[in-house]
C-alpha cells in the first residue's frame, strides 16, 4: 500500500489477554481458519465496532471488509502497481492516504483483535486490515442496450426474476438500476412508468418498485423493477445468450475473480474483488439534475488489463461462471483510475438486489431467480 | 489463437491449480481431436458428488483474460473431466 496509514505504520489496536495453547501468533491464527470463519468474525466486528472506529478515527469515511491489497514492484513484470491478494481483511475508507507518517494517535491500526473459540479454547485472533482511498464515483447511464422512454439515457438489464407476489399471484420481472429505468438524474421528477425498448422493440414498462434515491438519503438503493410484457424482447439483452440463475446469498460467497458482463462485443471482463462497503458516495446524472447520493452496499471490483466501464454500462451482471452464471451484483457506478491504474467497478451485492425489502412497493413479495 | 497456444497458456495459468480447496490439483492438459483432457495430480478421478461443484468452478477460469469455455468454443474444443 502507498502512503499512509501504511501496513507497516500503523499500530495494531490493543488486545485483552487471551491465554492461547496454540503457538502461532494471533494473525497466523486468523489465516488458519476457514474462508466462512474468518467472514464471519469480520462481520461480526463490522456490526460491532464500525461506529466504534469510525468515532475513534476521524480520518476514516468508512469499514467495509475484503481482500488485502499488496505492492508489486517493476521486477514483477507488471510495474509498479498494487495486486489483490487472497487474504481476507477489514478495509478503511480514507480521504487521502498520508504521504508521510503522522502522529500515533492518528495511526489506523493493522490489525483488530478478536476472540473466537477454536477446537473448545478461547483463542485471540488479529484480523488484518487495508486501507483504501476515497475516489469520485459516477454512475454510467447512457448508450446502448436498454432504451427507456425513447430518451438516449441507457443501461443494461441485469436479470430476471420471479415474484411472489403479496395477493398469492406470480410476475416475471427483470431488475436494472434506477438511475436507468427511471431517468434519475437526467429526468425531473422522474416518471413512475415508461416503456423500456430494445433495439425499438418493446421489451415491457418499469414499474414504481425501487429503491430510495436522493442526495438526502443515509444509504440508497440504485435498483427498480420493470414488468417484462415481451421476453423475447427481454432474451435479446442477453449477452452471453444466458441470464444469471442463482444468486450470491451472503459477502463470504464471493470469488477473488468474477465476470463483469458488458453489453460490448468483448463481453465479458475479468475483475477482481476487492471489497464490499456499506456506503458509498455516487454522482448522478450532469447539469442541473446533477446530485450527489450516499449509496450502499457496494461490492468493489477492479477490471483486468485496460478496460474501464462507460456510460451505459450500468445494470451489467456481475457473475461468477460464464456459462452458468450465477448473480454476485449489479454494476451502478465506474471510477477509471484508482490511483495505480486500475479501473473499478461498483455492484450492488446481489444478496441486496434480491431482498425486496430494499424496495417500495414490494412488501410482502418473494423473488427468486427463474431457473427455465 | 491455436490449439497450441491456448493449450500453453492453460498449463502456464491452471497447471497446479487447486479445485475444491485443495481436494484435487490439476496436473496438466492433453489434447485428443477436438478434446481437451483435463488430468490430475496422481491420476485421481473426481468423486461423482464432487463433479457439480469442480464445473462450477471451472465454469469460473479464464484464459488470457477471457472466460475459458469462450475460448474452447472457438476453437471448437470441448473439456472432458477425470470421471
Amino acid at each position: 500500500m502507498s502512503g499512509q496509514p501504511s501496513a507497516s505504520a500503523r499500530a495494531a489496536d490493543t488486545p485483552s489477554t487471551g491465554v492461547e495453547a496454540d503457538a502461532r501468533s494471533p494473525q497466523q491464527r486468523f489465516l488458519g481458519l476457514s474462508r466462512r470463519r474468518q467472514f464471519t468474525l469480520i462481520e461480526e466486528l463490522l456490526l460491532t465496532r464500525s461506529g466504534e472506529l469510525l468515532r475513534a478515527y476521524p480520518c476514516l469515511l468508512a469499514v467495509g471488509h475484503g481482500f488485502r491489497r499488496r505492492r508489486t514492484h517493476a521486477g514483477d513484470g507488471d510495474g509498479v502497481g498494487e495486486i489483490v491478494t487472497a487474504e481476507r481483511c477489514v478495509l478503511f475508507l480514507v480521504r487521502r492516504k498520508w504521504k508521510r507518517r503522522g502522529s500515533q494517535l492518528r495511526r489506523l491500526p493493522a490489525h483488530l483483535y478478536c476472540h473466537d473459540l477454536v477446537r473448545g479454547r478461547r483463542t485471540l485472533l488479529a484480523i488484518p486490515t487495508d486501507v483504501s482511498e476515497s475516489r469520485p464515483l459516477q454512475a454510467n447511464a447512457s448508450p446502448e442496450a436498454v432504451d427507456v422512454a425513447d430518451r438516449v439515457a441507457h443501461g443494461v438489464l441485469t436479470c430476471l426474476v420471479d415474484c411472489a407476489l403479496a395477493d398469492g399471484t406470480r410476475e416475471r420481472r427483470a431488475l436494472s438500476c434506477r438511475h436507468v429505468l427511471s431517468l434519475t438524474g437526467i429526468r425531473s421528477p422522474e416518471p413512475n412508468s415508461v416503456p423500456v425498448r430494445h433495439n425499438g422493440a418493446l421489451i415491457g414498462d418499469t414499474l414504481a418498485i425501487r429503491g430510495e434515491l436522493s442526495a438526502t438519503d443515509p444509504a440508497g438503493f440504485d435498483a427498480q423493477a420493470m414488468r417484462v410484457s415481451t421476453p423475447a424482447a427481454a432474451n435479446r439483452c442477453v449477452f452471453t445468450a444466458i441470464w444469471p440463475r442463482g444468486h450470491v446469498s451472503h459477502g463470504g460467497e464471493f470469488e477473488a475473480s468474477m465476470w463483469l458482463q458488458l453489453p460490448r462485443d468483448d463481453g465479458a471482463i475479468r475483475v477482481n474483488y476487492r471489497g464490499v462497503w456499506p456506503v458509498m458516495r455516487v454522482s448522478y446524472g450532469s447539469g442541473a439534475a446533477r446530485f450527489v447520493a450516499s449509496v450502499g452496499p457496494l461490492v468493489e471490483v477492479e477490471l483486468v488489463g485496460n478496460q474501464k466501464t462507460l456510460p451505459g454500462d450500468s445494470g451489467s451482471p456481475l457473475v461468477i461462471g460464464y456459462s452458468k452464471p450465477r448473480l454476485a451484483g449489479m454494476h451502478i457506478a465506474g471510477n477509471p483510475d484508482d490511483g495505480n491504474g486500475r479501473a473499478l467497478s461498483y455492484c450492488i451485492p446481489a444478496y441486496a438486489l434480491m431482498d425486496p425489502g430494499n424496495y417500495a412497493g414490494a412488501d410482502g413479495e418473494q423473488w427468486t431467480l427463474p431457473q427455465d | 489463437m491455436t490449439v497450441e497456444s491456448l493449450i500453453s497458456a492453460l498449463a502456464k495459468e491452471h497447471g497446479n491449480q487447486a479445485l475444491l480447496a485443495g481436494k484435487y490439483v490439476v496436473a496438466g492438459f492433453a489434447v485428443k481431436s477436438n478434446e481437451v483432457m483435463l488430468n490430475l495430480k496422481d491420476g485421481k478421478k473426481l468423486d461423482a458428488a464432487d463433479l457439480a461443484k469442480v464445473e462450477a468452478e471451472i465454469d469460473n477460469w479464464s484464459v488470457l483474460e477471457r472466460p475459458m469455455k469462450q475460448q474452447l468454443d472457438d476453437l471448437k474444443l470441448v473439456l472432458v473431466l477425470p470421471k
